[in-house]
């Protein structure tokens, strides 16, 4: 009785050990090319592969990804989360050399389909505002707070959390840069000081 | 504080049965009567938390370390069986009061996705209680746990209640038995919806 | 019964969905668009296919007291192939269905055919009562798919014809309560007394 079960079992873990042996790369890979295609999406062009560089920022690792054309860096990817009206919202921001926006990419979230999930339309005027804004001369806070975002109807929740999300990674950005001065609250958000030219 | 917004959010805002669908097979087949409904989300109380303990702490000290996280699905359904079957022996040794009112349910359990599903809820997805995206430990899991199998015992025994009423209530023929109980249920989703954005 | 009637059988006469009312956790909870509700019938098709007929090559050999482990064990092993395979080929499908994929273990569609059918039948039998059973969930879950997407999110099989709007509530959670109730009393004025 407990030979066949136990034979059973025996059988089935050598076939899932095979199973997973033949696809565990390609699952590894698939992960990478979603990061890799959410960087591709954030930052101007670029050469190679980006240099990825570990940030820490009250506690927490981020990672900073550099594209590079040729020996000058084009453009950072950074990588943040924060809590939505759902649950995690995992966003990658991209900044241009000069400390402006240049796009945005979700990568994973749980947000209530047809309002918060309209944040993942790449061609709505939600996503599109934050496209070439200097986070030291805009405010990064929805228009409720009194910032300068206008939020996504009838979804403020996921509109402030995706917002924050900016604003950690723009801190992110500015310590992987070296001039944290600049540096924009990510929890009430309020207008930054100055100019950072890297 | 962390415990508390677990409680909040396992039982009214994420219910596990009206938003998450996990375990609605019993929702609807035991659901006609409260004393009933009332047994069957203590059992299934009693099963989750010890299996979502066990299976804890089978994934971060036996499946993580040799690289099996693979078996996943396989291990945890035979602890879930496994578990069922002996908290039944015993139960039926050390009080057989209790095991005459809880012993029916105990074989359903082991088919209920909600028991599954809460085990592999808190060994793959990141929470946000208290802030920061983690993964919970073992005293967060059992907790979320125990929270989701009193929102199920919630929601299974209010809707039990209104299913008493419903059984005496003229409803049109081809909506009779499962078709009105779903469309009920649909409202009290509709209902839970208000909690949503609380936690 | 021929092979033919066996997989016939279960888009109406003994639809999982509508008839039978088994495997109601999937059928809610994927079911936000078509091409959701088709992905998880066809995994569920796969697993139930492949599952039926090893048990009934195996039964004879399985004692009768460890039966329920037993098939429990086969089943969770098609189902993580399936899972694994998904992952590494259909990596967005499989993030949409989340947690529903591991979830076809305890499916009772599944080891209510071991116990029902495949264990007492050819290997042949068993597979095209797999695959009768699963079109049948297949064939429900699209169309429950189909009305929720139409009606929440005014689009079909993703192709949006509206601007993206329709009446949000379908698409929510109480939306698949009451289309799935409507839709079941629908299929029984529609099959009264026929089947």
């Amino acid at each position: 009785m407990l030979i066949s079960l136990g034979a059973i079992c025996l059988v089935c873990a050598a076939l899932l050990s095979s199973v997973n042996a033949m696809t565990a790369k390609r699952i590894a890979r698939v992960q990478e090319q979603k990061t890799e295609r959410a960087i591709a999406q954030v930052v101007p062009a670029f050469e190679g592969a980006p240099v990825d560089t570990a940030v820490i920022l009250d506690g927490t690792e981020y990672l900073v990804h550099k594209a590079m054309v040729g020996d000058s860096i084009v453009g950072y990817a950074i990588e943040s989360v924060t809590t939505g009206f759902g649950g995690p919202i995992n966003l990658m921001v991209g900044f241009s050399g000069d400390g402006r926006i240049y796009s945005t990419a979700v990568i994973s979230h749980s947000e209530t389909p047809g309002l918060g999930a309209k944040m993942t339309d790449d061609e709505s005027y939600f996503r599109t505002q934050f496209v070439g804004k200097k986070p030291s001369e805009y405010n990064l806070a929805v228009s409720k707070d009194g910032g300068d975002v206008d939020a996504i109807t009838a979804s403020t929740i996921t509109s402030r959390a995706f917002t924050q999300a900016v604003a950690k990674a723009y801190n992110v950005y500015l310590a992987a840069t070296g001039s944290s001065t600049d540096a924009v609250s990510s929890a009430t958000p309020q207008v930054g000081e100055g100019e950072n030219d890297e | 504080m962390t415990i508390l917004l677990i409680l909040v959010s396992a039982i009214f805002v994420n219910n596990i049965v009206l938003s998450q669908f996990l375990g609605i097979c019993p929702f609807l087949g035991v659901s006609k009567q409260v004393n009933t409904a009332v047994g069957m989300s203590l059992a299934v109380t009693f099963v989750m938390a010890l299996a979502t303990c066990v299976t804890w702490l089978l994934q971060y000290y036996v499946l993580m370390p040799l690289n099996m996280v693979y078996m996943q699905t396989v291990t945890f359904i035979l602890v879930i069986a496994g578990l069922v079957q002996m908290v039944e022996i015993i139960l039926k040794k050390i009080s057989p009061a209790l095991y005459q009112s809880l012993g029916i349910f105990l074989p359903l359990i082991t088919t209920n996705c909600a028991v599954l599903g809460v085990a592999l809820m808190v060994v793959q997805k990141q929470f946000t209680f208290g802030g920061e995206t983690h993964m919970l430990n073992l005293g967060e899991s059992v907790v979320f746990a125990i929270a989701s199998a009193i929102g199920f015992g919630l929601a299974i025994t209010l809707f039990a209640a209104i299913r008493e009423q419903l059984e005496v209530s003229d409803v049109p023929k081809p909506f009779k038995g499962i078709p009105i109980a779903l469309i009920t249920a649909g409202i009290m989703a509709l209902a839970f919806m208000g909690f949503s954005g609380m936690v | 019964m021929s092979r033919i009637d066996l997989i016939k059988k279960g888009l109406i006469k003994d639809n999982p969905t509508f008839v039978l009312v088994l495997g109601m956790c999937p059928t809610l909870g994927t079911t936000t668009s078509a091409l959701n509700g088709m992905g998880m019938g066809l995994a569920t098709l796969v697993v139930l296919t492949l599952s039926n007929m090893v048990i009934s090559a195996l039964a004879k050999y399985i004692p009768d007291k460890v039966r329920i482990p037993s098939y429990i064990v086969i089943i969770s092993a098609f189902v993580t192939i399936i899972q694994l395979l998904m992952q590494a080929y259909l990596p967005s499908l499989y993030e949409t269905l989340g947690l529903f994929i591991p979830l076809i273990v305890v499916n009772c569609i599944v080891l209510g055919r071991a116990e029902a059918f495949a264990n007492k039948n050819t290997v042949l039998d068993s597979a095209c009562d797999g695959l009768g059973i699963g079109l049948g969930f297949t064939l429900s879950l699209t169309i429950i798919g189909l009305v929720r997407e139409l009606l929440g999110s005014g689009s079909l099989f993703g192709w949006s014809f509206t601007g993206g709007d329709g009446i949000l509530v379908f698409v929510l959670a109480p939306g698949a309560f009451l289309v799935l109730g409507l839709l079941m009393a629908l299929f029984n004025k529609l099959t009264q007394g026929r089947i």
